[in-house]
């Protein structure tokens, strides 16, 4: 099963509940890090063995974009009125590439009349890989100044070997979460408790409603005061997400996240909450599945 | 030669707009005819690469020279190897810009003004 792990906005402590997911089940696990702009796992998971620097296996991520060559070029402008992206300007017979607006659709190089694209590969980020315990931890990291995230996500997604996946998506409702839970079994939405914490949630809740993810709520600093049960409510009902877990907010919670240790192993308990929270999420997911393929027979 | 200034609104006093790419109208200036065409800009609300589409059909129509108030590098990169002039202004309305033009009082830019919208495009 995969389950992805999002939150409407940033903070809401959505990478502790990936790792401490992971931890807790017993057995082989593959954690995606597909919060590919600002990616954290590796800060969180037990062991300094696990930083980037040391990692098992690096893989550059590329993308195709094209090269336009001179001496065949017209200058006709035909590559130019196809890219939907604005990537590419003609001016004076010669063809200008904006690379960071490229989306490596390959659609010019199909243009071109004269067969002057060529697709080279771009590189816009890496995929590292490593083993904690059962824990196979996958990581894609955008380079600085590269915005096409989807395809590093996909790249990330595909090193998935094991039965169990858990995705940690990036925080919010753009593109990159889009892509990031395409295709999981299950989802948990980490929000708190909070007037913006609450509206954020709707949004993100809408997008894995808009994809068809069975989803959990869960709860994270359960307990602060000022809280709006009702309105969690109202959104837990609104989407048919139940609320699956509620962390308390401790002292020794805030520790061993100060500390960047995970949480299961500061709070006991903690660990057969998240065992928990992944059973309920498997019968979501079997009921969803059965109830999408008897709609179609 | 032909001029092309970044215009906000159309009807008299029709202002300038400050920025290259996002501005409704294109203003173009025939400066020995006087003749004046102001064109809709059609490419003004797209998602992204506006200012050096813009730049492109700003070529196309065969400007030499563009009037603005802040220009990104990616635009700025398109009008370079157009050879077209990129003048910035303070001005407020296309009149005063022209006048300031034709006295010679407006700077060339050697560079962009501003980061863009994207992070700052350079062209390969
Ligand atoms: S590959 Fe697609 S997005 Fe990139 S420049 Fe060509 S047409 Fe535009
Ligand atoms: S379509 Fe091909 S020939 Fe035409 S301008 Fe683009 S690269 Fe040159």
């Amino acid at each position: 099963m995969t389950v992805v792990v999002a939150s409407g906005k940033g903070g809401t402590g959505k990478t502790t509940v990936s790792i401490g997911l992971a931890l807790s089940l017993d057995r082989p696990v593959d954690l995606l890090d597909c919060d590919v702009e600002a990616p954290n796992t590796h800060l969180l998971l037990p062991n300094a063995e696990l930083d980037l620097a040391s990692a098992q296996e690096t893989n550059r991520c590329t993308v195709p974009v094209p090269r336009v060559n001179p001496d065949r070029c017209t200058g006709c402008g035909a590559c130019s009125a196809f890219c939907g992206f604005g990537a590419l300007a003609v001016v004076r017979n010669r063809v200008l590439f904006f690379e960071d607006l490229c989306h490596a659709c390959g659609g010019c190089a199909l243009v071109c009349p004269e067969g002057a694209i060529t697709e080279v590969p771009h590189e816009i980020g890496t995929v590292v890989t490593s083993r904690y315990g059962q824990v196979h931890h996958v990581l894609g990291e955008l380079h600085v100044g590269q915005t096409l995230a989807p395809p590093l996500i996909r790249a990330v997604k595909e090193r998935a070997d094991g039965l169990t996946t858990i995705i940690d998506a990036a925080p919010g409702t753009t593109c990159p979460v889009v892509e990031a839970a395409r295709g999981a079994d299950a989802g948990l939405l980490v929000t708190e408790n909070t007037p913006f914490g609450l509206h954020d949630l709707a949004l993100a809740a809408e997008v894995l409603a808009d994809l068809g993810i069975p989803t959990g709520i869960v709860l994270n600093r359960a307990g602060i005061g000022h809280e709006d049960e009702e309105r969690l409510k109202a959104v837990s009902r609104r989407f048919g997400f139940p609320i699956v877990m509620r962390i308390p907010f401790s002292s020794a919670i805030a520790r061993a996240y100060a500390e960047g240790r995970p949480i299961v192993s500061a709070v006991p308990g903690l660990r057969t909450g998240f065992r928990g929270v992944y059973d309920e999420l498997t019968r979501m997911a079997r009921s969803a599945s059965g109830a999408a393929s008897g709609a179609r027979s | 030669m032909r001029l092309c200034i970044t215009t906000a609104t159309t009807e008299a006093p029709a202002r300038l707009d400050r920025r290259f790419g996002r501005s409704p109208f294109l203003t173009f200036v025939d400066t020995e005819t006087n003749e004046t065409q102001i064109e809709e800009n059609s490419l003004a609300d797209g998602a992204s690469g506006v200012g050096a589409q813009v730049a492109q059909l700003v070529a196309q129509r065969g400007a030499t020279a563009v009037i603005t108030g802040q220009i990104g590098p990616s635009a700025f990169a398109v009008l370079d190897a157009a050879e077209i002039a990129t003048y910035t202004t303070t001005a407020t309305t296309v009149a005063e810009a022209l006048t300031l033009f034709r006295e010679g009082r407006l700077d060339s830019a050697q560079a962009p003004t501003g980061p863009g919208h994207h992070g700052g495009s350079r062209p390969r």
